[in-house]
């Protein structure tokens, strides 16, 4: 244990473990934090400080730091429940004071509340100011007195929190180049000015009314001055007085962040706004992936469509053809013009239509007998291809024990070629195209090895001809 | 209601801008001073609504005024479930807006204000992930620069001496509705 004044001077010259907790603090919103993390901090110090400071200094940083230390100074509040401890009000104002990154907090309404709140009942209870011993005629100035210092405390650290903070925010606003920075930015000030800022301003702003702050000292200020208590009477006329500015700096602080706050207030709704639109609209579209061929567009989509009111039946531009400004009466009338002239008067040409056209019978016939060729040849395509499905199902379909590198494509030839009477060159190239996955999927399996001979041609011939290629060499690997 | 107090030169303009499904906002672009100003044929639709209205009700049609601009519907298609062109302009807003604010991660203000404004080229750099490809071919746009053009073309965007893209009056007024909705 070292003396009160010594552990003072240490945290002051080393106060890295307390900022950290006041970090620690502010990050996750708490008032406790683990004594781990604490006695963490304080090692990392004196690591840090080992090489080039004296034993001494070491040894007394220790000590200073000792949590038995600091709970027998007040500094810090220890809770043995959950292993966590808790700065006292002095000791946190206080490193916060030092420590330029995080200031003194502003403070939030509810203890204005509560000031005003407590301001009423001092001045009930000085109703009967007259009628109390003397005891408690005294104890009830040194409320007061404690009362009207913290009330003055609270206000002036108040209002240089929340003017600092917004003095930083806005200088780190035009800083900020980067959108995604300002938007952070923003949410910040959102965040100052709503859960600081205003408050303290409405609080002010009512400070004047009948029942306010203002008139209840004022009120206050009298009792004192009935009870000839001068020097109480002058305090309060002081704070009474000195408020008036508060009222003006305030207005100032919060016009002041209330254009950035409208500002990035809009940003952050629309923000918001259109992340829940995108995701809406997002899932009406997957909702759509269906697989079903008709109406399956957005603008079918009824579930959109009666989302938002505006533009319904809006007008389509008239000089694009195929949108909604198609006109199905007209184009009802042209197709049955159109009927009439194929169908019923196929032999004299239509005066009315301009789309009418005079049938040519030789034409159709010729028309008719190519169809009929096109269905033979595909008829033969089919046939053709079951043959080679066949041939390859039957020769191909194991690759185990194979003594020597296959080479497939050579053997698909062979194969077809000993097969099919009317066999093609470019059937082997379909029939390996054809099997090439298959031949991945063994070689997943690792059943089998299949490589490309990138270096290597080899030829077959047919019919005279002789065709080249790049060999694909399949090796058995069981 | 007086017919002479018609401008027939801006009514000619009118006619040709509401009959391409084309939207007259109160504010047009001006090119000398880089401003949004006052539109002359939004001042002669208001100054002679009534005309205006029985004019287009009298070609089947329905003069909008929003307030903030005006635009035709078909007064036919009262029951119509085909919805292409209000599903093009809503769905392009979103992805449009959506892109900028979450993908370019820039402020709102950068397609609202004259000054900032969103370019063509900047769209086509962006890779845009499969649920906005989707969306845009669903809504049949196509890719965002063409959905970028098709609002502009229906004056739903203004486009600057600068080649930059900001919103106009109707496009604010869908970008407020959606806002509206979705944080209603």
């Amino acid at each position: 244990m070292i003396n009160y004044k010594s552990t003072i001077k240490y945290i002051v010259d080393y106060d890295e473990p307390f900022a950290s907790l006041v970090e620690y603090m502010d990050q996750h919103s708490v008032t406790r934090v683990p004594v781990v993390f604490f006695e963490l901090q304080v090692k990392q110090l004196i690591d840090k400080i080992t090489k080039g400071t004296d034993r001494q200094i070491i040894d007394a940083i220790s000590k200073a730091y000792a949590l038995r230390n600091l709970k027998q100074h007040n500094f810090v509040t220890h809770d043995e429940s959950n292993e966590s401890i808790a700065l006292t009000k002095f000791i946190e104002m206080f490193v916060r004071n030092m420590s330029e990154k995080m200031r003194v907090k502003p403070i939030t309404d509810k203890r204005f509340k509560a000031h005003a709140s407590q301001l009423t009942n001092i001045l009930n209870e000085a109703n009967s100011y007259v009628s109390k011993t003397t005891n408690d005629k005294a104890n009830f100035r040194e409320y007061l007195q404690d009362f009207l210092s913290e009330v003055k405390q609270d206000f002036e650290s108040n209002k240089r929190a929340i003017t600092l903070r917004t003095d930083n925010l806005s200088k780190l606003l035009k800083s900020s180049e980067a959108h995604g920075d300002q938007r952070l930015i923003y949410t910040k000030i959102v965040e100052l000015c709503e859960r600081y800022v205003e408050p303290f301003f409405q609080f002010i702003s009512h400070t004047q009314d009948k029942n306010g702050f203002i008139p209840t000292m004022v009120r206050l200020r009298e009792f004192f001055a009935e009870q000839e208590m001068l020097d109480e009477e002058a305090e309060v006329g002081r704070f009474i007085l000195n408020f008036s500015s508060y009222t003006k700096d305030i207005q100032h602080v919060y016009d002041r962040i209330n254009d950035y706050r409208r500002k990035g207030q809009q940003d952050l709704i629309v923000f918001n706004g259109f992340e829940k639109a995108f995701n809406h609209l997002s899932e009406i579209v997957m909702g759509m992936q269906d697989g079903l061929l008709v109406r399956n567009d957005l603008h079918n989509n009824q579930d959109f469509i009666e989302s938002y009111k505006r533009f319904d039946n809006i007008k389509a531009d008239n000089e694009k053809h195929g949108n909604v400004s198609i006109n199905y009466t007209d184009l009802i009338e042209h197709f049955k013009n159109i009927e009439k002239d194929l169908v019923f008067s196929s032999r004299r040409s239509s005066q009315n239509s301009p789309l009418t056209q005079e049938i040519n019978l030789e034409r159709l016939a010729l028309d008719k007998e190519s169809a009929s060729l096109l269905r033979a040849r595909n008829q033969k395509n089919k046939q053709l291809i079951l043959k080679i499905s066949k041939l390859i199902k039957l020769h191909f379909s194991s690759f185990t024990k194979l003594e020597e590198p296959m080479d497939i494509i050579g053997d698909i030839h062979k194969i077809l070629s000993a097969h099919m009477d009317d066999y093609r060159p470019f059937f082997t190239l379909y029939a390996y195209t054809n099997i090439r996955k298959k031949l991945l999927a063994i070689e997943k399996q690792g059943r089998i090895r299949v490589c490309v001979g990138y270096d290597q041609r080899k030829t077959f011939a047919y019919n005279g001809i002789s065709y080249k290629y790049r060999p694909i060499l399949i090796q058995d690997l069981t | 209601m007086n017919i002479e107090q018609i401008n027939i030169k801006k009514s000619i303009q009118i006619y040709d801008e509401l009959t391409k499904g084309r939207i007259i906002n109160r504010h047009i672009y001006s090119s000398s001073t880089h401003s949004l100003i006052d539109n002359p044929l939004f001042q002669e639709l208001r100054e002679n609504l009534d005309i205006y209205t029985n004019q287009y009700q009298m070609s089947g049609h329905e003069l909008i005024d929003d307030g903030e601009y005006f635009y035709l519907i078909y007064k036919k298609l009262e029951s119509s479930t085909n919805q292409l062109i209000k599903t093009k302009v809503y769905s392009a807003i979103i992805v449009l807006v959506r892109c900028v604010t979450h993908l370019q991660a820039r402020l709102y203000e950068s397609i609202k204000n004259v000054n900032y404004g969103i370019e063509i080229k900047e769209i086509n750099e962006i890779e845009l992930p499969e649920e906005y490809l989707l969306i845009l071919e669903k809504a049949k746009l196509g890719t965002l620069d063409k959905a970028v053009e098709y609002l502009a073309d229906r004056s739903f965007l203004i486009k600057t001496n600068r080649d930059k893209y900001v919103l106009s009056n109707a496009g604010l007024s869908i970008v407020d509705e959606i806002v509206e909705r979705q944080n209603g």
